[in-house]
């Protein structure tokens, strides 16, 4: 319990000596959330509880050639009562004349996607189990140094290297870490941006989810090269595509390449529906052609493709209804969050959403899951939540 | 002596309504965008967007070169650190929470820029609207003590935002007092108004304006300048993607 709450103070407890050339801000949000979950013997059962989180950011501002943000999310409740504390960006910034230089915890975005984007090769934005409540739905950090070199006003290149994760056993390993780079310019209207990421950890993420024995494959590390294009055709599209290539096991890297193979695909188009109102539409998927095409023939996480549409009505500048929903197409499931936004007032916004599963008991969604994992799984087939949230 | 005075005073009376009809409105809609082009600008100032339940205020800092480039940093805590770079032709966002990158084309520029009056649409392209618009000298008015050319522009292409605008343009100084904004069939839909100027380096600026949107009761976008610098040195990768997502 004390550890839990060290990170927490130590935030605190710096606070009057970052305030003098910093901007600090809190967005906090507040739901009551009504939820179909199950208890320690898998039974279901309807829970009631208020639930949020508090985002906490004290960004640089003293120095145009220096920039610096240190963020983290305090969430709660928790089981224990105490809050829990998720350090999401702790990085210095310098401007050199001649690159830039970053060092600490934050994200890069490769790539183009909303929810599913091939390009992501450092993070992986291919999953299906994401959150799809909020402006951001992949907002995962690690700690990296990267070096970002300008090529012209809309070129550049960018190295990182990411150091390997820390376990409860001790420091990473030195092969356990990460580097690559991105290219990124414009070329006919298009944007085009390519890398490659050198993954060295060897435990595999969604995004190369290749097969069903995949915790069972000894691989050490992979080649992740990428590329994604964006460009407009009336409606904006975009298309990335990665694959990962052993570094090492020479006797699996045709079949691992080609079940690794993935592209991500999409369409946005926003349209007026009537005065000072207007209706979006988005329209994603991630194909992974080499796996599989029928129900039958995998599970879930190891079918070829996943979907994301979306459409949103603005009526005004301050409300928004939205309709997202993962499809998993292959075995017919889905996970549908219907939300509504209210700005209003400054900063100050009033949100409902509501999610629900449609599937059978083994489908990649289910209303009424069959392994469930008590302490993982929290929803069982629906959770409704109506709050707030403010930035201030 | 008085004689000479006389017929001076005769010929130039004579001359004046000459004057005054010799131009054009596409000549005024050009002298109004060169008095408002810059070489180079550096701005602060805020969006007060007002509407039933009360003011929301975002501040921003701007800097431009020439009518087609553009880099905007907000500063106010809802937004900060977001940016928009327009360039001749290209217009991109950078939101730092999320390090993203995103390059603004077709529809996307109809978004409202932080729930104002104002699209990006409104932000792109060049200031060129003689190109764009048919534009036909009415008459001249008065408006708030100035004597105003009054011009009505019908949009000879589909991008622009409105089909059609009413603008009331001084005789002197080719200051904008006044625009209203029409849909092709003559239904009014925003009324701008400039309510502050400052005049720098010989020309007259609007600081201070108000956007309302007329379909609607109680809301209204007030943009202010409240620092600006003129015709300063700016460095070339202001304006480039490296500055965007610094």
């Amino acid at each position: 319990m004390v550890t839990r709450l060290i990170p927490v103070l130590l935030l605190f407890a710096v606070v009057p000596f970052l305030m003098a050339e910093n901007s600090i801000s809190v967005n906090t949000e507040l739901y009551n959330t009504v939820i179909r979950t199950r208890d320690l013997s898998s039974n279901s059962y309807w829970a009631y509880t208020m639930s949020g989180k508090s985002a906490v950011s004290f960004k640089s501002t003293g120095n145009r050639n220096v920039r610096a943000d240190l963020a983290g999310d305090i969430i709660y409740p928790d089981s224990s009562g105490i809050p829990g504390f998720i350090l999401q960006k702790a990085y210095v910034k310098a401007k050199f004349p001649t690159f830039r230089l970053t060092l600490g915890k934050t994200r890069l975005g490769w790539g183009d996607g909303f929810v599913f984007n091939s390009g992501d090769v450092i993070f992986g934005s291919t999953s299906p189990y994401v959150n799809l409540i909020g402006s951001e739905v992949r907002t995962e950090t690690t700690w990296l140094t990267s070096i970002y070199y300008s090529l012209g006003k809309y070129s550049f290149i960018e190295g990182l290297i990411k150091a390997p994760d820390i376990s409860a056993t001790g420091f990473g390993k030195i092969e356990d870490s990460g580097a690559g780079f991105r290219l990124y310019t414009k070329a006919v209207g298009i944007k085009i941006e390519t890398g490659y990421y050198f993954d060295g950890t060897d435990k595999l993420t969604y995004d190369v989810t290749y097969s069903e024995a995949k915790d069972n494959l000894p691989i050490e590390a992979m080649h992740r090269p990428y590329i994604s294009l964006q460009g407009n055709i009336g409606p904006d599209w975009y298309l990335n595509s990665s694959l990962a290539i052993p570094a090492f096991n020479s006797n699996i890297i045709e079949s691992i390449a080609k079940d690794t193979f993935n592209i991500s695909l999409g369409l946005f188009h926003m349209m007026e529906a009537g005065y000072d109102s207007y209706l979006s539409f988005r329209l994603e998927s991630v194909i992974l052609p080499y796996l599989h095409w029928n129900e039958n023939d995998g599970s879930a996480g190891s079918y070829a493709m996943l979907m994301y549409p979306e459409i949103v009505f603005g009526l005004g500048q301050t409300v928004s209804l939205s309709l997202r929903s993962i499809v998993s197409p292959i075995d017919l499931s889905a996970k549908i969050t219907a939300g509504f936004t209210w700005n209003v007032f400054e900063g100050f916004n009033l949100l409902t959403y509501i999610t629900s599963n449609a599937g059978d008991g083994n489908d990649t969604f289910s209303w009424d899951k069959s392994s469930w994992e008590t302490g993982v799984d929290t929803i069982d087939g629906i959770s409704v939540m109506t709050g707030v949230s403010y930035i201030y | 002596m008085n004689n000479k005075i006389i017929t001076l005073l005769i010929l130039l009376s004579l001359f004046i309504p000459v004057t005054s009809f010799a131009i054009t409105g596409e000549e005024i809609i050009r002298k109004a965008d060169n008095m408002q082009t810059f070489d180079t600008s550096e701005a602060s100032g805020e969006f007060r967007i007002k509407d039933r339940f009360g003011e929301k205020v975002s501040t921003f800092n701007s800097w431009s070169r020439g009518t087609e480039e553009s880099l905007i940093e907000f500063t106010s805590r809802a937004e900060q650190g977001q940016k928009i770079l327009r360039t001749e032709d290209e217009l991109y966002l950078f939101y730092p929470d999320a390090e993203e990158l995103i390059r603004m084309q077709g529809s996307m520029l109809r978004q409202s820029m932080l729930g104002s009056d104002v699209s990006y649409e409104d932000m792109t392209g060049g200031k060129d609207r003689i190109s764009q618009y048919d534009v036909v000298l009415e008459g001249e008015e008065n408006v708030k003590g100035y004597d105003c050319y009054v011009l009505m522009m019908t949009a000879k292409v589909r991008t622009v935002p409105y089909p059609k605008e009413k603008v009331w343009i001084d005789k002197v100084t080719f200051l904008v007092w006044k625009a209203e904004y029409y849909t092709k069939s003559g239904r009014l839909l925003k009324e701008m108004e400039t309510l502050k100027t400052l005049e720098i380096d010989g020309r007259t600026i609007a600081v201070e304006t108000r956007i309302s949107d007329k379909m609607k009761t109680d809301t209204e976008t007030i943009m202010i300048v409240t620092d600006i610098k003129l015709n300063i040195p700016l460095e070339d990768a202001l304006f480039s993607l490296e500055e965007l997502s610094w």
